[in-house]
């Protein structure tokens, strides 16, 4: 993709692709930020402006923008509007340099959202990447700490207009700063890291990531039928066969809690609807495994998500997980640096407190 | 226990009854419509005629409970004065909707507390005073503050404050409403005070008219969710009465067709609904979406959406009913669902509480504690401690939330809907 304005389509698409892409979280936020970026579009007459990453000067700065969340969700604790642009201000102070460009923290939920709200706030362009590709629950694990990339210096502001400057670089004690100055913010940080080069980002990033959820949205948005929505979802995103199936039983707490993850696990327990396989999904902030039938069809790093059976809306795990619903299960695979050995142990199953060869992985 | 000789369920409509179905202690149903009623201008003579003319004077009523809908929808727009409580000041833009057509006054002040319950932002009591000097008497106010249903101490303090500085007509503080959404919480404290007036006084005609036909019966009102709660509560949580008509009509087809689990339907006027029986209870979720988009903190039945077009989503065990085509004996075709709905919902009740737990010790504490609070809320609507089951009773965590918080959920009931009117069996309420 070349640098381009997105247009309110564009932005509508991005965000239903983004809620589609992670269904962990309640869409609530997510939304109002997409209905508030449309607000300001069209009191401006403007959109924000992405731009592909080779576009940019290798040497310009570049750095991540996202939520990090311990404690109250953005729904309670909700943000004023001008936290992101505060934390890319205090970055670009400690730095003593412009950013040329921002990028999500991570290319999905509420956080693909924010970089375009703060690029409209700032005229600062985001970046066609981000460094997940996904949602993954800590922001130690992103592909540009596997390319041994520092995190910081991170800026950050609260739900309390505090504010930090932190001089870390260890992305792992960069996480559990961040995490612990989101609590004490009252839930939530608005984050500003990951400061780097536009060659950095090319060559450790996860690029293209905005033009897939726009193609994601695009999808999910048009009024098709559902059969042919699956379709150009499985040619876009290499999707298993979606499974559609009635929840039977939830179970809160199922598992021990990993001692570094935020939030508990849990897990659910589906009948699909067709053949009456039993499907089972461990969720701990990210739906993390779906067994069929005691065999793993998906697990983390695979993206694993949900629709509505009925006609392909999006749902989420905290919405639509009741007892009766039918949902559609899709899991398809992530970037693939998640899948290198060093991708594995940062983000795969055991980095999740999943024993290996626990399960069996269905063959396909 | 008490047996239950009949109860009788009252859809009201602009005013006046549109059709009270009697269920009797043999199943049997008996139904009089509006049509069948002397003319009235009075809502309390209305009831009493309907419930005189299903024989209520001379019979053994467990129990009467009435859909609200109409009449709440139709309460007249007050005036609210909606005080939020937050760290910062959120921008006039992401005010929600107003409904009820209620103009709504706001107001903001400092103050909050985190996911620990613990002080984020202490509550500016100065502050609170300056603004409790610009509320008119007479006032309905809706106090909502960020991270009130952890600890709720800022929303109390500060009905405190104002209620000292003015008379005031109502206080709703948001925590009633235990959803993490401040503006879901908002949203539904304004819309509670803006109907408590039009409560106070149906639950006083309604009362009138029950105790002069039938004095010895309990009185209910139906909930969102497809349940009943006891009248007496209705001036304080008039917003559970929104919307009942729905869920009611679910129920009351449930209960046409002996539907105890999987999904129901029904075919109305306004199009096709699709809930789920779930245990002889209605599936039901934390909020519920009104027309406009508005969302609030109050329970409503699980809808599930009915126009796939690609096979799907095709819903194979469902049941559709339409009432003016199905019944058998004892139940008749062209049967108000509504009414039928209300007449067997069961008394329920949820328990939400937001919890600190740091063992497994504290989880089964946290739970039962959750269950003992819904059984007394039950007992003391008139259920039988042996009465009451929990369709649904869980401790959850919060995707990205703190590890040691969690949610504790617990939905009690008395009285299983369908069951009600399965012959020769012994009820209890």
């Amino acid at each position: 993709m070349t640098r381009r304005v997105l247009d309110v389509a564009d932005v509508r698409h991005i965000a239903t692709g983004a809620m589609f892409v992670s269904c962990a979280l309640d869409h609530e936020t997510g939304a109002r930020h997409r209905d508030e970026l449309v607000r300001l579009m069209e009191e401006r007459g403007t959109g924000p402006v992405l731009v592909s990453v080779d576009e940019l000067d290798p040497e310009a700065l570049t750095a991540a923008v996202g939520f990090v969340n311990n404690g109250l969700p953005i729904s309670e604790m909700i943000p004023v509007g001008d936290e992101f642009d505060i934390a890319v201000e205090l970055l670009q102070e400690r730095l003593g340099v412009r950013l040329a460009g921002i990028f999500p923290l991570a290319a999905a939920t509420v956080n693909a959202v924010v970089p375009l709200l703060t690029s409209l706030h700032t005229g600062i362009p985001v970046i066609d990447a981000d460094p997940m590709g996904r949602v993954l629950p800590l922001v130690s694990q992103t592909t540009l700490a596997l390319a041994g990339k520092n995190a910081g210096p991170v800026a950050l502001t609260g739900p309390t207009g505090e504010r930090a400057v932190i001089d870390v670089t260890d992305p792992v004690r960069t996480d559990r700063i961040e995490r612990a100055l989101a609590g004490e913010f009252g839930g939530w940080a608005a984050t500003a890291s990951y400061p780097g080069t536009a060659r950095d980002l090319a060559e450790a990033g996860v690029l293209g990531s905005y033009s897939r959820l726009l193609e994601i949205g695009r999808i999910l948005d048009a009024p098709r039928r559902v059969h042919d929505k699956y379709a150009a979802l499985t040619r876009l995103l290499q999707l298993r066969k979606p499974i559609s199936a009635r929840v039977v039983e939830i179970e809160g707490l199922s598992r021990p809690a990993s001692p570094e993850q935020p939030d508990r696990p849990w897990s659910v327990t589906l009948v699909e609807e067709t053949r009456g396989r039993i499907i089972r999904l461990e969720l701990q902030n990210e739906i993390l495994m779906m067994l069929v039938d005691g065999a793993v069809e998906a697990i983390i790093p695979d993206i694993i998500t949900i629709l509505r059976a009925a006609d392909a809306g999006l749902a989420s795990v905290v919405d639509d997980i009741w007892v009766g619903n039918r949902l559609t299960l899709f899991s398809f695979p992530a970037a693939p640096q998640w899948y290198t050995a060093d991708g594995l142990r940062m983000a795969g199953p055991a980095a999740m407190q999943f024993l290996a060869g626990e399960h069996r992985r269905r063959a396909r | 226990m008490t047996t239950v000789s009949m109860r009788i369920g009252v859809r009201l409509g602009n005013g006046l009854v549109v059709a009270a179905v009697a269920v009797d202690a043999d199943g049997a149903v008996r139904q009089v419509l509006r049509a069948d009623l002397p003319a009235r201008r009075s809502l309390t003579a209305s009831v009493a005629d309907a419930l005189r003319a299903l024989d209520a004077h001379d019979q053994d009523v467990s129990a009467v409970v009435f859909d609200l809908s109409d009449p709440i929808l139709r309460a007249p727009g007050r005036a609210v004065v909606s005080l939020r409580i937050t760290p910062r000041r959120l921008p006039d833009r992401s005010e929600p909707h107003q409904v009820q057509s209620a103009s709504v006054h706001r107001a903001w002040v400092r103050g909050g507390h985190n996911a620990l319950g613990e002080d984020l932002v202490g509550l500016d009591e100065d502050a609170l005073r300056a603004v409790a000097g610009t509320i008119p008497a007479g006032a309905h106010l809706a106090v909502t503050a960020a991270g009130a249903t952890v600890n709720p101490e800022h929303e109390h303090r500060a009905a405190e404050i104002v209620r000292a500085a003015v008379d005031l007509a109502a206080v709703t503080e948001s925590h009633w409403f235990p959803v993490d959404s401040l503006h879901v919480r908002e949203q539904t404290a304004i819309t509670n005070s803006a109907l408590v007036s039009t409560a106070e006084e149906l639950t006083s005609r309604l009362g009138d008219a029950v105790r002069a036909v039938a004095p010895g019966a309990r009185m209910f009102f139906s909930t969102t969710e497809g349940g009943a709660a006891p009248l007496t509560r209705l001036p304080d949580r008039p917003v559970h009465a929104i919307r009942a008509t729905t869920a009611n009509e679910l129920l009351g087809a449930a209960a046409l067709v002996r539907r105890t689990e999987g999904p129901i339907g029904i075919v109305g006027a306004d199009g096709t609904h699709v809930g789920e029986m779930v245990a002889g209870v209605l599936s039901s979720r934390a909020t519920t979406s009104l027309p406009d988009g508005t969302v609030l903190a109050v329970g409503s039945p699980h809808l599930l959406p009915l126009d796939d077009t690609s096979g799907h989503g095709a819903i194979d065990d469902l049941r559709l009913v339409d009432a003016e085509r199905d019944g058998s004996e004892p139940l008749p075709t062209g049967i108000d669902l509504a009414a039928l709905g209300a007449a067997v919902a069961p008394v329920s009740t949820w328990y939400h509480r937001t919890e600190v737990v740091r063992t497994a010790a504290d989880v089964d504490r946290v739970l039962r504690a959750g269950e003992s609070a819904v059984r007394m809320t039950l007992v003391a609507a008139g259920a039988s401690p042996a009465a009451v089951r929990f369709p649904e009773s869980r401790v959850l965590g919060s995707s990205y939330g703190l590890a040691e918080v969690v949610h504790v959920r617990v939905r009690g009931v008395a009285g299983a809907a369908p069951a009600l009117l399965a012959p020769a069996t012994g009820r209890a309420m």
